[in-house]
C-alpha cells in the first residue's frame, strides 16, 4: 500500500479529479455531522531546508507559498499541505489524510490504492516524455570533425556508446621523434 | 539642536500616488499575471529568488504593481511575506535527487549522463530578433504547434534514451579518488537569516542563506571582483544543474521517515558546485570539501543553490561561499560584513533610496558644521576680515563660499513657503 507521501505526490502533481473523487466518497460515507474543518484552508509559509554538498551542512534556502488546512474525520485529525494557494486542494488534501489515516485507513488505502498508482504512473510518464526531450540537447561530442580526423589518423578505436576513448588518441609523431619540442 | 517637527505634503502625496497609477493604466495593456509569469519567466524567478520567497503567482503580481522594477517588487513580496505564519519547515531538499531540465559541467567532457544543454541561450546569437516585435498569437500559436510537432519527432527518433532519472554528480568521480573529501552529513541546526540580524562571524548556514537571497546583480559582481583579483579565486565549474526538487513536510506529531512524509510540491533550483585548487594542505583546511593535510595540492568546492534558473548567480554564489570560507580579510570579497551585508537588494535600495527623502535637519548640521570650520580657519589664518564678514551671517558666509547654489538646500528648510521662496531668491 502507498504511504503518505507517494499518496500525496499523486494527488498533488496527478490529476485534481482524483482527490475529488476520494473526497466525494468520504462525505458521502462519513456522512456529514463526522467531517469538521478545524483550520479553514489558509495561506502560509513553509521554510524549504537544503543540504549543501561542500561540507554536507543545511542552510535555508527561502520561503515558498504554500495552503495548508486541517479536518477532522470521526476522530482522525487530517491535514492538507499544498504549496501555492490553491484552497480547494489543501481542503480536499487533508480529508483524504484524516480518511487514509484512520481506523479504517487501511481500507480506504486498499480501494483507492490501484487508481492512486495509475495517476502515479501517468505523472512518471509525462516526466519521462520531459526527460526525452531534454536528452535531446545531450551533446554527442563523438560527431565533432576534429576528433574525427585524429582518430583516422591514428586509428583510434569507439567505445560502444559512440565516444572516443582519449587515452588512445595520440597526436601524430613528427618523423625525428619530436622530443624536447 | 532639537529636532524641528513638520507637517505638510498630505495632499501632494496623494496626488503622486494618483499620477503613478494614472501612469501604469495609461499605458497598461492590462497584462494577466498569467501573462507575466508566461513572457518573462527569468525575471519572475529572479524576483522569487531575491525576495526569498517562492510563489511565482505573486512574483508576477509584484512585478505588475511594480511596474516591471524588480527591486520594488521584492520589496513588495518580503513585505508580503512578513503578514504570514511560517509554522513548517521542510526536510532537507535532496539536490541529487533532481530531476534535472540541464546539467553541464566544464570541468569533464564526458561525465556520467552527458552533458545536457537543456533550454539555454548560451550557444546562441545576440542578435536582436525583429520578428518577435509583431509576433501576434495565431503566429505564436503557430510556432508553438511547429515545436510541438518537431520534439515529438526527436523524441520518436531519439527512443526511451532519455536523461536518467536520477543524474549522477559530476564530482562523485573526484571524491571517489579522494581528490575531494567525502564529507558526513551534518544535521547541525541551520541558523534563519530572516529571524535576527546578522552578527560576524556568520554561521555557514546564514552566508548561503544570506547570498541565495541576495541581489543578482550584486552577487555576480562582486563574484566577478573576487576572480578579477579581489580575492584570490578562479572557479571551474565542475556541476551546474537546473531542475525541480520535490518539498516535503514531516507530520507535526509524528515521527517517520521519509515515506510518511506529506509532498507538497516541487520548486525550480539552479546548483553549482565550482572547484578550487588550493595551495597546499592549509588551504585545504579551509571549510570542507577538501582533502590534503598537508600532502599537496587538494581540491575544494564552493556551493551555489538559488531558486529558479538564476544560473550567473548560482555560479558568482559558489565563488563567494569559497571566498567566505577562505576569510583572509586583505580581500573585500573574503570579508563577510562587506559581502553578507551589502548583497541585500532591500537593504542596499531601501538604504540607498531614502537619501532622496528629506533631511533637511542632518543637512543644515552638515552646513553649520562646514561654516564653522571655514570661520575657525579664516580667523586662524588672521584674515580679520575674512573672520568678521564670517560670523555676520549665514548670507555673508555663503557669499564666501563663492558658491550662492549653497543657499537653495536651506532655502528649502524654511518651513514657511513664503519664507522659503524668498530665501531661494537672495
Amino acid at each position: 500500500m502507498l504511504k503518505r507521501y507517494e499518496r500525496t505526490r499523486a494527488l498533488v502533481e496527478g490529476d485534481p479529479a482524483l482527490a475529488r473523487a476520494i473526497v466525494c466518497e468520504v462525505e458521502r460515507e462519513q456522512g456529514a455531522e463526522a467531517l469538521v474543518v478545524l483550520d479553514e484552508p489558509r495561506e502560509e509559509l513553509v521554510m524549504v531546508q537544503a543540504r549543501e554538498t561542500a561540507q554536507g551542512s543545511l542552510f535555508f534556502l527561502g520561503e515558498a507559498l504554500m495552503t495548508s488546512c486541517r479536518v477532522r474525520v470521526g476522530d482522525e485529525v487530517g491535514l492538507g499541505l499544498v504549496l501555492g494557494s490553491d484552497r480547494c486542494r489543501a481542503y480536499e488534501l487533508a480529508v483524504v489524510d484524516a480518511a487514509f489515516s484512520g481506523a479504517d485507513g487501511d481500507a480506504w488505502a486498499s480501494r483507492w490504492d490501484a487508481a492512486l498508482r495509475t495517476e502515479l504512473a501517468r505523472i512518471e510518464a509525462r516526466d519521462e516524455l520531459d526527460a526525452r526531450r531534454i536528452a535531446t540537447t545531450k551533446v554527442d561530442f563523438s560527431t565533432m570533425d576534429v576528433l574525427t580526423s585524429c582518430s583516422e589518423l591514428d586509428g583510434t578505436s569507439r567505445t560502444t556508446n559512440g565516444a572516443v576513448d582519449e587515452a588512445r588518441i595520440k597526436r601524430p609523431q613528427p618523423a625525428d621523434g619530436g622530443e624536447g619540442r | 539642536m532639537g529636532y524641528v517637527a513638520v507637517r505638510g505634503g498630505g495632499k501632494a502625496i496623494e496626488e503622486s500616488l494618483k499620477l503613478l497609477e494614472r501612469e501604469r493604466v495609461r499605458a497598461s495593456a492590462a497584462w494577466s499575471t498569467d501573462e507575466i509569469e508566461g513572457t518573462f519567466p527569468e525575471l519572475v524567478d529572479q524576483v522569487m529568488g531575491e525576495a526569498s520567497l517562492y510563489a511565482p503567482r505573486l512574483a508576477a503580481l509584484a512585478l505588475k504593481q511594480a511596474q516591471g522594477s524588480p527591486d520594488e517588487a521584492v520589496f513588495l513580496l518580503r513585505a508580503f511575506r512578513s503578514t504570514l505564519e511560517r509554522p513548517y519547515v521542510s526536510r532537507p531538499v535532496d539536490t541529487a535527487r533532481m530531476r534535472v531540465a540541464r546539467r553541464v559541467s566544464a570541468a569533464f567532457k564526458d561525465v556520467p549522463g552527458g552533458q545536457v544543454l537543456g533550454a539555454t541561450r548560451d550557444y546562441s546569437h545576440r542578435l536582436l530578433a525583429f520578428d518577435l516585435e509583431t509576433e501576434g498569437t495565431e503566429e505564436l500559436a503557430e510556432k508553438r504547434a511547429d515545436l510541438e510537432a518537431h520534439f515529438d519527432e526527436a523524441v520518436e527518433v531519439s527512443g526511451r534514451d532519455g536523461v536518467p532519472a536520477v543524474m549522477p554528480r559530476v564530482l562523485d568521480h573526484l571524491r571517489a579518488q579522494g581528490l575531494i573529501a567525502q564529507v558526513e552529513n551534518d544535521d547541525a541546526e541551520p541558523v534563519d537569516a530572516t529571524m535576527a540580524p546578522l552578527s560576524f562571524p556568520a554561521p555557514r548556514s546564514v552566508r548561503l542563506q544570506t547570498l541565495a537571497r541576495g541581489m543578482t546583480q550584486a552577487v555576480e559582481a562582486l563574484g566577478y571582483a573576487a576572480i578579477r583579483g579581489f580575492g584570490p579565486a578562479h572557479p571551474t565549474v565542475g556541476e551546474l544543474r537546473q531542475g525541480r526538487v520535490p518539498v516535503a513536510v514531516d507530520h507535526p506529531l509524528q515521527t517517520g521517515g521519509p515515506e510518511d512524509a506529506y509532498y507538497l510540491g516541487s520548486v525550480p533550483v539552479t546548483e553549482v558546485e565550482s572547484v578550487f585548487e588550493g595551495e597546499d594542505g592549509a588551504e585545504a583546511g579551509v571549510g570542507g570539501g577538501s582533502v590534503g593535510g598537508g600532502a599537496g595540492l587538494a581540491l575544494t568546492i564552493g556551493y551555489g543553490l538559488v531558486f529558479g534558473r538564476a544560473e550567473t548567480k548560482a555560479i558568482a554564489m559558489s565563488v563567494l561561499d569559497h571566498c567566505l570560507e577562505h576569510g583572509d580579510a586583505r580581500f573585500p570579497t573574503e570579508d563577510e560584513e562587506f559581502v553578507l551585508y551589502h548583497v541585500d537588494g532591500v537593504e542596499a535600495a531601501g538604504f540607498i533610496s531614502h537619501l532622496k527623502l528629506p533631511h533637511y535637519v542632518t543637512f543644515q548640521s552638515k552646513l553649520s558644521s562646514v561654516r564653522e570650520t571655514r570661520r575657525v580657519a579664516a580667523c586662524g589664518d588672521g584674515l580679520d576680515g575674512a573672520c568678521k564678514d564670517a560670523s555676520d551671517g549665514d548670507g555673508e558666509s555663503v557669499r564666501l563660499d563663492g558658491d550662492s547654489a549653497h543657499l537653495a538646500p536651506s532655502a528649502c528648510d524654511a518651513a514657511d513657503p513664503k519664507e522659503a521662496s524668498h530665501a531661494a531668491t537672495l
